[in-house]
């Protein structure tokens, strides 16, 4: 398990949303494609979402299957209207500069740290 | 802004509405038995054959090409100058406005209000010249389709009063390519479903479901609805659409299949996980299709300890 917090600062993420009690909450599952179908797929719970994907689709699927966060690969920048769906889901929205490879990695070995 | 004629584009313009002008394409409802003229026939050819056909302006077409428009206008300024024996191509007007036949009947509506002419030659991807469109054609469309919609919107109306079949009916209007609202029609019985309290992975495969459905027809299909009831007991619902329907259902409802476009892709979806995933978290599911519309129709049980409170 990790947290929003400490990914964030693994790959030095810009916060866009980011709510207080979601920040400390525990991820225990990644959701990586940029395939939302791909995602809904996903069973597990307390997931985080890591896409190249930054349209409204992105955050409405992370709220759908309940996650608690959607992390942006590959230097994109939310959209204005992802922005405000994140704050009415109430979801944690970072983004990286990292490639998604290089994200995946980095968030594996600290779900495998802890 | 200069505030529009035509009020097509208000804030509180209803679904249904947006769903009439952006959901149908041009091809759909454009004058395809187009009479047309070469460039080299003279004006007084022109003349008669406006006055036999009864027509007020025609596309002037080389190879295919259009290369331009010869109207009633131009016919009158020739016989005025005693220039009936020259060729259309010295009298038309050249360089055309034109409307593509991809394009949703909202781009013709703004046409005509951004332009004065009384018909738009329509082409094809090609170039080619494939129609023309008018406000006749229009009119005679949203006659068409007003009768066909208000019609479901009163049966869906009367279905609404009767209660043993759920306590809660929902309809959503979802629109050809709009990526923008899909996704609305989960979004808000996922809120409504947590308000009383339902076992959250129910929650989840319901608005999988619709989610799924609603993308499936923004993606595929030319516009539909999403109608979902909820009872003591179930969550039913109700995706139906106007076509083109699906070729091979057996294909669609397997993994990986799919029929999606680069462009779909580039939006996120297209991974042929649709319809399995719709199948995959409902308790029934049924679809049928043909050329004049796809239906699908999936129940999620609520558990019955656990089902919702008092909807």
């Amino acid at each position: 398990m990790t947290t929003i917090k400490t990914i964030s600062g693994e790959l030095s993420c810009t916060e866009h949303i980011i709510n207080r009690s979601f920040a400390i909450a525990g991820i225990e599952h990644i959701a990586a494609s940029d395939l939302m179908s791909e995602v809904l797929v996903a069973e597990e719970e307390n997931m985080l979402v890591i896409t190249a994907l930054n349209t409204e689709q992105t955050i409405r699927t992370a709220h759908i299957v309940d996650a608690l966060g959607v992390l942006l690969v590959n230097g994109k920048k939310p959209q204005p209207g992802m922005i405000r769906l994140a704050e009415e889901f109430d979801l944690a929205l970072l983004s990286t500069k990292e490639s998604m490879f290089e994200s995946c990695a980095a968030v594996h070995s600290l779900l495998k740290r802890s | 802004m200069i505030k529009k004629l035509i009020p097509v584009y208000e804030n509180q313009t209803p679904l249904v509405v947006l769903e009439l002008i952006q959901g149908h394409k041009i091809s759909e409802i454009m004058s395809t038995n187009v009479i047309s003229v070469t460039p080299d026939i003279t004006m007084r050819d022109v003349k008669k054959m406006m006055k036999d056909g009864g027509i007020s302006g025609m596309p002037v077409v080389r190879q295919r090409r259009l290369i331009g428009i010869i109207s009633v206008e131009d016919l009158l300024n020739a016989l005025e100058d005693g220039l009936m024996d020259d060729s259309v191509e010295k009298h038309m007007s050249r360089n055309p406005v034109i409307l593509e036949e991809q394009m949703p009947v909202s781009f013709a509506i703004d046409y005509f209000e951004n332009y004065s002419y009384n018909r738009f030659p329509v082409l094809n991807e090609n170039k080619e010249l494939v129609g023309m469109l008018t406000g006749r054609d229009i009119i005679m469309h949203m006659v068409k389709v007003m009768n066909r919609e208000i019609g479901r919107l009163e049966e869906i109306a009367r279905y609404g009063h009767h209660t043993e079949i759920g306590n809660v009916i929902r309809r959503y209007a979802v629109v050809q390519n709009d990526f923008k609202n899909a996704g609305k029609a989960s979004s808000e019985v996922k809120t409504l479903l947590q308000e009383h309290k339902v076992d959250r992975k129910v929650i989840r495969a319901v608005a999988t479901a619709i989610y799924e459905l609603e993308i499936n027809q923004v993606v595929h299909s030319l516009g539909g609805e999403i109608v979902c009831r909820i009872s003591d007991h179930y969550v039913e619902v109700l995706a139906r659409d106007r076509g083109p329907g699906i070729e091979d259902i057996e294909k669609a409802l397997s993994e990986g299949f799919s029929t999606a476009t680069d462009w779909i892709r580039s939006m996120g979806f297209g991974a042929g996980m649709g319809l399995p995933n719709v199948k995959r978290v409902s308790d029934d599911f049924q679809i049928q299709s043909s050329t004049a519309g796809t239906e699908i129709k999936v129940t999620i049980n609520l558990p019955v300890d656990n089902s919702a409170e008092k909807i």
